[in-house]
């Protein structure tokens, strides 16, 4: 139904033909200024008995629609009055809005009822109504949203797309530079901290350093970023990047795999970054790439910012990287040029077309990672129960593949015992670490693990080394070990006697193939270790006990026994019969491969029939043999290991 | 676990010997001259339990076996006891070392264990 165009009325409006009118004109000549009195059109005017509609007005001069409200067009003599009267058309144009505006009303009220108002496609769900395929604009030109939207938008808990947003994991040295190079010798790149990597060009330089000093007070914040710049050419800048589907530094996946990167194909994806000026004037932009299959990269880049010497939140929001369905990654890059200095902190970025407050990646699902330890759960003890104690200053293994050790000069005394009562959950045995006669100066107490099974796989990875642990005791550590034979330690045993998981996290270098735990020199007392996992990665991972016979087939690559000796099923024996004082040898296989070539020991004295005790002739990863003489000829002679501690052990320590 | 010397300096030239397989915790002193290769190649020595009637003895690769650091002391300081200067005592058993487990197990420092050594068997 269209709609009215009413008439504008006015009072008091009068003039009179300036030339006559006949029956068809069209133009009204008024007065000369009698124009001026008559409203804009349109308007409805009167002469004698007839009613024009005047459509538009120009000076003294209506063109009008003649005849109207049920008049007859006729001619008008000159001078003739033009007038506005309340003629009864205003009166049934009025009456007609009115009454279309109740039809539409009683139309919109059924619709709203039927549930036809909206379009088609709106979806009614009780008394709410979900709106599809609707793009609801909330905010102005500055991103900024207009009016109250709850839940507010910029406090939903959105996943970081980006691992250590906060620089909180910090597993590299305090401070890595990437030095100046020379004018034309193009860019290099260095890790300097967990999933984060910083690279330059040609002679500029950056230094990153973890800093506590300039925390970002918006979100709770232990550690920032402090980042030193020093570029020289106009073109040249430095910067640090953080790769999401590929942690170059330890070769983790990140949150994204090949498959999440392509879900982000045509997605919007928003970074806010929270940084300040320490000093200086280096000026910072925020870089979004696409890594592809076929080795082209495309890179989007805000505008350079001038950073303020307060924490302000910097925005790259709402760009499209992901393009390509060849696409392999996406990659976060802060690029710095000037010089000075300046802090970062709570980098976010998101799926979505408005950035978003800091969040840090919340690891809601613990997962059971390959735990790289045997023997974690010390449920192994193929050496017997203990005490295993130090002599002097040599180690001793207790457990299989655990090794007590005090450290140069040794004046304490550590032993090692297996141990069912206070064990962690789920959990037959720890193992109970006795630190006796403590002396300050003995060099490392306590227990280590060698990592022979994994060293050139995880060279320069991300380790996370994890153990459960009882203490009554303040200063018990788990460590491991990085460059120079630093040991890296966790945060210590609180010593409240209760369990505690303690974590430390650090770079595997090629050779440094420990982990353990220790005392403080000095302060002895009795710690339990359990369950201990060593992963890739820096998340710590879930103590989950193997198959045992998985677990004890690890260990026996460095310990096994050979003949249990029992007395009864099968025995070990050697036999042979031949001339008198003729040898026998014996090749018997071991019950797994051993890492390298083994101490091989006999152990017992041996029930001999007609033959001297065995000895042991050769040996290698694989096998042992032994020995048999035979002491009268053409006689029956064989060695039998029939008791309890008659036996073969075999043995390899890294 | 095994037979294995904790003390190469004892009084009189003596090595003391410590036993602990399962079941055994015997310790004494032997003569370090007895100690002899298993075999003609030199690969492993055979130290023997000190305890009368204990009848075990352990079969100890160059290379070290359950302990790298004593087992290939222990390879050097025989070299040396059947006649081999320190500096070729060293040399051949970290080749028979090598040969066995791979260039990466040898533990020792030579020069220092050459400085250590290098009156050893020399009855002073």
């Amino acid at each position: 139904m269209p709609a009215i165009t009413f008439k504008t009325p006015a009072n008091n409006v009068s003039s009179a033909l300036q030339t006559a009118l006949t029956n068809n004109a069209t133009t009204v000549q008024l007065a000369p200024g009698g124009g001026a009195a008559f409203p804009n059109a349109p308007f409805y005017c009167s002469c004698e008995f007839e009613v024009m509609q005047c459509t538009s007005k120009a000076s003294d001069t209506l063109t009008v629609i003649r005849g109207q409200d049920n008049t007859t067009a006729s001619a008008h003599v000159v001078g003739s009055i033009v007038e506005i009267r309340n003629n009864a058309a205003l009166w049934i144009d009025a009456y007609n809005g009115v009454n279309q505006a109740i039809v539409q009303t009683d139309t919109l009220t059924a619709n709203i009822t039927n549930k036809s108002a909206l379009p088609s496609d709106t979806v009614y769900t009780g008394s709410t109504q979900s709106l599809t395929n609707k793009t609801l604009d909330l905010i102005n030109g500055n991103n900024t949203i207009i009016g109250n939207v709850s839940p507010d938008p910029s406090q939903l808990v959105y996943q970081n797309l980006w691992n250590n947003g906060g620089f909180e994991e910090w597993a590299f040295p305090t401070s890595t530079t990437l030095a100046a190079g020379a004018p034309a010798s193009g860019g290099r790149a260095a890790p300097f901290t967990n999933f984060w990597g910083m690279f330059g060009y040609n002679d500029s330089a950056i230094t990153c350093t973890r800093d506590t000093a300039n925390t970002d007070p918006s979100y709770p914040s232990n550690v920032d970023l402090q980042v030193n710049v020093n570029t020289v050419q106009a073109n040249d800048t430095v910067g640090i990047y953080n790769a999401n589907n590929i942690d170059f530094t330890s070769q983790d996946s990140g949150i994204l795999g090949q498959f999440d990167i392509l879900k982000l194909l045509n997605n919007p994806i928003s970074v806010t970054v929270r940084a300040k000026l320490t000093s200086g004037n280096p000026q910072m932009r925020i870089r979004l790439t696409q890594h592809t299959y076929n080795g082209v990269d495309t890179s989007y880049n805000s505008a350079w910012f001038t950073l303020t010497s307060s924490y302000a939140t910097y925005r790259w929001e709402n760009q499209i990287v992901i393009q390509s369905t060849n696409a392999s990654g996406l990659e976060l890059a802060i690029d710095f040029k000037g010089v000075g200095v300046c802090v970062l902190d709570n980098v976010m970025g998101i799926i979505g077309a408005v950035g978003t407050t800091y969040r840090p990646i919340i690891n809601t699902i613990p997962r059971p990672l390959n735990n790289l330890l045997a023997n974690g759960g010390f449920e192994v003890w193929q050496r017997g129960a203990g005490p295993f104690t130090n002599n002097k200053t040599t180690n001793v293994v207790g457990p299989d593949r655990w090794v007590g050790q005090l450290g140069s000069p040794g004046n304490g005394v550590l032993s090692v015992t297996r141990e069912n009562s206070n064990i962690d959950a789920n959990s037959q045995f720890s193992a109970a670490l006795n630190y006796t006669s403590a002396d300050v100066n003995d060099g490392t107490p306590g227990m280590y693990y060698a990592l022979t099974d994994m060293e050139a796989q995880y060279n320069s990875r991300i380790m996370t080394f994890s153990a459960r642990v009882k203490a009554g005791i303040s200063g018990v550590r788990i460590w491991g070990l990085t460059t120079g034979n630093v040991r890296v330690f966790s945060l210590a045993h609180p010593g409240d006697n209760q369990w505690h998981t303690l974590t430390v996290t650090w770079q595997y270098v090629l050779g440094q193939k420990y982990v353990g735990i220790q005392f403080t020199p000095g302060t002895g007392g009795l710690v339990y270790i359990d369950n201990c996992t060593l992963v890739a990665g820096n998340i710590p991972g879930v103590y989950v006990a193997p198959n045992q016979a998985d677990d004890l087939a690890r260990c026996m690559r460095y310990y096994e026994i050979l003949g249990n000796g029992t007395g009864s099923g099968n025995p070990f024996q050697l036999s042979g019969y031949g001339g008198a004082n003729q040898t026998w040898r014996t090749l018997f296989a071991l019950k797994a491969w051993m890492v390298n070539t083994p101490t091989i020991t006999k152990n017992g004295t041996w029930t001999v029939v007609n033959a001297n005790q065995p000895t042991i002739g050769a040996g290698d990863m694989f096998f042992a043999t032994a020995d048999m003489q035979v002491i009268s000829a053409n006689t029956y002679g064989y060695a039998v290991a029939t008791a309890a501690g008659q036996n073969i052990t075999v043995e390899y320590n890294p | 676990m095994s037979i294995v010397p904790i003390d190469f300096e004892a009084a009189g030239g003596q090595w003391e010997v410590f036993h602990d397989d399962p079941g055994y915790v015997h310790t004494g002193f032997i003569d370090p001259t007895t100690v002899n290769y298993a075999s003609e190649d030199q690969k492993a020595v055979l130290l023997y339990c000190p305890e009368p009637d204990c009848n075990s003895h352990s079969w100890w690769p160059a290379g070290g076996g359950a302990n790298a650091l004593i087992g290939q002391e222990m390879h050097v300081r025989v070299a040396i006891l059947k006649g081999a200067n320190v500096v070729d005592a060293i040399s051949a058993v970290r080749a028979r070392c090598t040969a066995m487990d791979g260039p990466d197990r040898w533990q020792l420092n030579d020069d220092q264990l050459a400085a250590a050594l290098k009156n050893y068997g020399k009855g002073n």
